[in-house]
């Protein structure tokens, strides 16, 4: 959560499915930006913040890994709140904000070797990361990654290699962040917001 | 060991005892090397009550233990028996012996221990509560019945029977974290 971003077209958080496969197809027709752009808020999609409706919802502020219990605690809040508080499933809604060393999480396969982001997340079983996002999903996880991180680490990707230019790897990353993750324009503001529509925050 | 729990396993009394006009929940990751949490929660209620006027009973601390801490939680006899002390390390020497504690030295509150001011039932005095996880109960009876060759229910049984007066069992410090939230509680981490 660092450098402020430019901004890319509004996307919806259900529709970002055919936008993401017709980047995947041809990423050179994104929209051009600057460093220097200015941000506005109709470039964003904020609709996550109206589906903040259950009766028990939390944000994890989820910045590292963490050996691979990055989104296993947020697992263990789901459970506790069935087993332990006797609430309904639809009644839960767990947040979970990437930022730091875990926006890459948010990026398809084909990018992820592309850039060999296992180093960025420090992820050493791929299988294992696929797996556990897709199992939190499954129980309904809303998935937050922040363009600032994105942002950020094109430009060390972009340092680490020779004549690497760190605007076509953010636009080539942008291009490749999976259909049901939304881009948030900076992980700071997105968690006070979701505490503003009444999530818990967990960090 | 069985995993499965239900709601009439816990006692959920605490979060109507959230009522304080300013209460927190601390979320302790670390204990540190100067038993950071329970000084923070020491430095909340001083703050409240000098610099903001809080009167007695109008501030409360939740204190959401995690592994490392949980030791705090316990009796003497159970800092004995399964050696907390030395699974704490050097912020749980004793100041008599100068070797690991065989006594929870955080809830003493004899004049020549070190946390008196900060202790375990001093806080609770001023309105602190001390939850304890029940994924960390589950780590910890599984590893100490595997160490001593015993049953990790029995183990458990045991631990749950040596809790600090007060003390509360949870199904999962991240949930009741959240659930402190719902009940008007702030937030801060402490690791």
């Amino acid at each position: 959560m660092t450098n402020p971003s430019a901004p890319l077209p509004r996307r919806d958080f259900l529709g970002g499915l055919a936008f993401a496969g017709a980047a995947l197809a041809a990423p050179v027709g994104l929209p051009a930006f600057t460093a220097d752009a200015r941000r506005d808020p109709a470039d964003w999609d904020h609709h996550w913040l109206k589906q903040l409706k259950a009766k028990h919802r939390t944000f994890f502020d989820t910045p590292a890994w963490n050996g691979g219990d990055a989104f296993g605690y947020p697992g263990r809040y789901l459970d506790a709140m069935r087993d332990g508080y006797g609430a309904p499933v639809d009644a839960v809604l767990v947040v979970i904000g990437l930022h730091g060393a875990t926006w890459p999480l948010a990026v398809d396969d084909e990018r992820w070797n592309r850039y060999q982001l296992g180093k960025v997340a420090g992820v050493d079983d791929v299988q294992a990361k696929a797996r556990s996002l897709a199992e939190i999903q499954k129980r309904g996880a809303m998935v937050l990654v922040c363009n600032n991180s994105m942002r950020r680490g094109s430009r060390e990707l972009a340092a680490a290699m020779p004549g690497g230019d760190a605007e076509k790897i953010y636009t080539d990353l942008r291009a490749g962040v999976l259909a049901n993750i939304v881009v948030v324009p900076a992980m700071i503001a997105a968690a006070a917001l979701a505490q503003e529509h009444g999530c818990s925050y967990i960090g | 060991m069985t995993t499965a729990m239900a709601p009439a396993d816990f006692d959920h009394r605490w979060l109507a005892r959230l009522t304080a006009r300013h209460r927190i929940l601390f979320d302790v990751h670390a204990f540190g090397e100067t038993a950071t949490p329970l000084n923070r929660a020491a430095n909340f209620f001083d703050t409240m009550r000098d610099a903001y006027g809080a009167k007695p009973g109008e501030a409360q601390v939740v204190l959401s233990l995690h592994g490392s801490s949980a030791p705090i939680a316990f009796n003497d006899a159970a800092w004995e028996k399964y050696a907390f002390g030395e699974r704490m390390g050097k912020v749980a020497t004793d100041p008599v012996t100068r070797k690991p504690a065989v006594r929870n030295i955080f809830a003493s509150e004899a004049a020549t221990d070190p946390w008196v001011r900060v202790a375990v039932p001093a806080l609770q005095r001023r309105g602190a509560i001390f939850l304890f996880c029940n994924n960390v109960m589950r780590f910890l009876s599984t590893s100490l019945a595997r160490k001593r060759n015993e049953a990790p229910e029995a183990v458990r049984a045991d631990l749950i029977a040596s809790f600090l007066p007060g003390v509360v069992l949870v199904p999962a410090v991240v949930a009741a974290t959240a659930m402190a939230q719902e009940h008007g509680c702030s937030y801060a981490l402490i690791k």
